[in-house]
């Protein structure tokens, strides 16, 4: 059952060469989804985020949880996942909005912020 | 006793996880998808992050949010106070408080484009009800009809927000109360009792009992009021169509006038991926504190 929920879940996972295939009928089959393989590997990564969570949470059950972290909520590896991945976009979002560098740099402190989340929050 | 463990309820998910991905998120993958390119013709073009750099840094978008949240701190600096009152003034037990009870539920229960079309036509200022009236009073003191009418939401923007404001304080502040109530009503008498011997003034009773016991359900009205007036479309777009000019262009309005009314969809797909950042960022905060409130 536990393979049946991952072959669920990687079912999810978008695949840019579907962009391109066509039916016999030459109707595009994802073509009005408009991929690109920067945005099909960003999903990937959000997949693969997702899978590895499960199969982590299927090998070490109970969420390693933290009652309460530095923000004085309770959080479990799944929550900091998600308080990076929402921080990291904000970050992105605040380096467009702010700065005229490379994102480079935002991806960066969106990685430190991230690791602070995973030891402390 | 030993839990039994059976994964076949996993298979119950199944059906959701389908309908989820059918209708959010495959559109909001196709959403991130226009967000990163430039259409022109149905033909597509990379170009990264450029319309979040162009949609942040323009002054439309920023006013459009500087609106919303104006409209939304207003409306809650309104609402909640407003709402806790009316609570406090509805009898505990008894014929009256279903009465009263039935009677604030009714706003609720209109939908939301008949309360847009309810209020215009209400506030017009040569025929609605309260625009007349607002005029007739503004003429007892000296306003020369002959300038114009004093009060005209269609054309004066100050008219507009407070017509857009008064509809949602109209629509809404029955949810607060009717939160507010069973906050209220879940407080033992004993507290009341201990008070009462102790000799507790009223306005204590408030601040030391019935607003901390309150504090979970007030939680949950203001940020259900957040998300719902940050996201408000249909009332404001029946009732002044965001005008006049733009003077109550909020953001879902000027998002849908980018999307539908420019076919700018670049723009307006990285619009609503950072407007839907803003609602996720509430709903998980929603989350956090009323399941962690819950459980201290």
């Amino acid at each position: 059952m536990r393979w049946l929920l991952l072959a669920a879940l990687t079912a999810l996972i978008p695949d840019a060469a579907f962009a391109q295939n066509t039916s016999p009928t030459g109707v595009s089959f994802l073509g009005w989804m408009a991929w690109t393989w920067q945005t099909a590997l960003f999903f990937v990564c959000i997949a693969v985020a997702l899978v590895t969570m499960t199969v982590w949470e299927i090998a070490r059950p109970g969420g390693d949880p933290r009652e309460p972290g530095i923000l004085g909520i309770d959080t479990t590896r799944g929550d900091r996942l998600f308080i990076s991945l929402l921080s990291a976009a904000y970050i992105h979002l605040a380096w467009l909005a702010l700065f005229t560098g490379p994102l480079w740099w935002a991806s960066i402190i969106a990685l430190v912020w991230a690791a602070a989340v995973a030891k402390w929050v | 006793m030993n839990k039994t463990v059976n994964q076949r309820a996993w298979l119950m998910v199944l059906p959701v996880l389908l309908l989820v991905a059918m209708n959010a998120v495959i559109p909001l993958m196709t959403v991130v998808n226009f967000s990163v390119q430039e259409e022109f013709y149905g033909e597509f073009s990379f170009i990264g992050t450029q319309w979040f750099a162009d949609t942040l840094t323009n002054e439309r978008f920023q006013n459009a949010l500087l609106r919303q949240f104006g409209f939304t701190f207003t409306i809650l600096a309104i609402e909640i106070p407003l709402g806790i009152a009316i609570a406090l003034t509805i009898p505990r037990s008894g014929v009256w408080a279903s009465v009263c009870l039935v009677l604030m539920s009714l706003p609720l229960l209109i939908p939301w484009n008949v309360v847009g079309a309810m209020w215009n036509i209400y506030a017009l200022p040569d025929i609605g009800f309260l625009g007349y009236m607002l005029n007739a009073g503004a003429g007892l003191f000296g306003h020369d009809p002959a300038s114009g009418p004093w009060f005209n939401f269609t054309q004066d923007p100050v008219a507009a927000w407070f017509t857009v404001i008064l509809m949602d304080v109209w629509h809404w502040t029955s949810l607060v109360v009717l939160l507010a109530y069973a906050g209220l009503q879940s407080i033992d008498n004993a507290y009341y009792q201990a008070a009462r011997i102790d000799g507790a003034s009223r306005w204590a009773v408030f601040r030391y009992i019935q607003l901390p016991k309150m504090k979970h359900t007030l939680t949950i009205a203001v940020l259900l009021r957040f998300m719902d007036s940050f996201m408000i479309y249909t009332e404001p777009s029946v009732l002044t169509g965001g005008g006049p000019g733009n003077s109550t262009t909020f953001l879902s309005i000027d998002l849908v006038k980018i999307a539908l009314g420019q076919q700018d969809l670049g723009n307006a797909a990285a619009m609503s991926i950072i407007y839907f950042l803003m609602i996720l960022l509430v709903s998980w905060l929603f989350y956090t504190l009323t399941m962690q409130g819950g459980k201290k």
